[in-house]
């Protein structure tokens, strides 16, 4: 079964490598750059109270525990493989200081062998989230090349904003 | 709601047959189709990421 929570970044980014190079080779649109996360500025804003990062893990049911009764479907030992992610900003909107916060979705993925709902029970949990820390909007966005409008708007999520990026 | 009643609709969204045991990642759908059947059976959008099992959505 595939669980979702928060993990610390300092957890993510021992084991989250693999998957960022997928993620940057199936996405990424700047293949020249080198892919380097900059995890001391994640930590350095989660400490801050405005990083999150979400995550997908694929977990045994414990043998012991599969048969029924109480203990049926606990999870017992490692917390299982990665399997996708989500990484947030949460703060105050620059434009809207005396309101609660906002949810920025600043990158997410799910490894292609475990997309079969994972990618929309990732953004509901996300949602949880976001509003446990008090967020009022959560922002969300899709690559052009990779256009997920008719499932964020299934999810109830309202067509915003088109952005474009230019290299200089 | 009843399992007999989930089953029947997970197995027209999937056209296959399915179990209370089923898993619901086996089924192939994509995230969409999996959302059109979390609308189909009413399931509490705090409750979709918990879902696993045909089971799952008859609790």
């Amino acid at each position: 079964m595939t669980t979702f929570q928060v993990e610390p970044v300092e957890v993510w980014e021992k084991e989250c490598s693999a998957l960022v190079y997928a993620h940057w080779q199936e996405l990424g649109l700047d293949l020249d750059l080198e892919i380097a996360p900059d995890f001391a500025a994640m930590k350095q804003l989660e400490s801050m109270g405005m990083f999150k990062v979400i995550t997908a893990r694929e977990v045994e049911e414990c043998d012991a525990h599969t048969g029924g009764g109480e203990d049926a479907g606990c999870i017992c030992g490692e917390s299982g493989r990665l399997v996708g992610y989500l990484l947030a900003v949460i703060n105050t909107h620059l434009h809207y200081r005396t309101s609660p916060k906002m949810f920025i979705a600043d990158a997410y993925y799910v490894s292609p062998e475990c997309r079969s709902g994972t990618g929309a029970k990732l953004i509901r949990f996300s949602e949880q989230v976001a509003r446990g820390v008090g967020a009022i909007k959560i922002y969300l966005s899709c690559k052009a090349h990779k256009d997920h409008t008719t499932l964020f708007q299934a999810l109830g999520y309202r067509l915003s904003d088109h952005a474009f990026t230019r290299r200089i | 709601m009843t399992i007999d009643h989930v089953i029947a609709v997970v197995e027209e969204h999937s056209g296959q047959k399915v179990t209370a045991e089923t898993k619901i990642n086996d089924l192939g759908f994509d995230s969409l189709e999996f959302l059109e059947l979390m609308v189909a059976l009413n399931i509490p959008d705090d409750r979709v990421p918990h879902i696993d099992t045909v089971q799952d959505l008859a609790a």
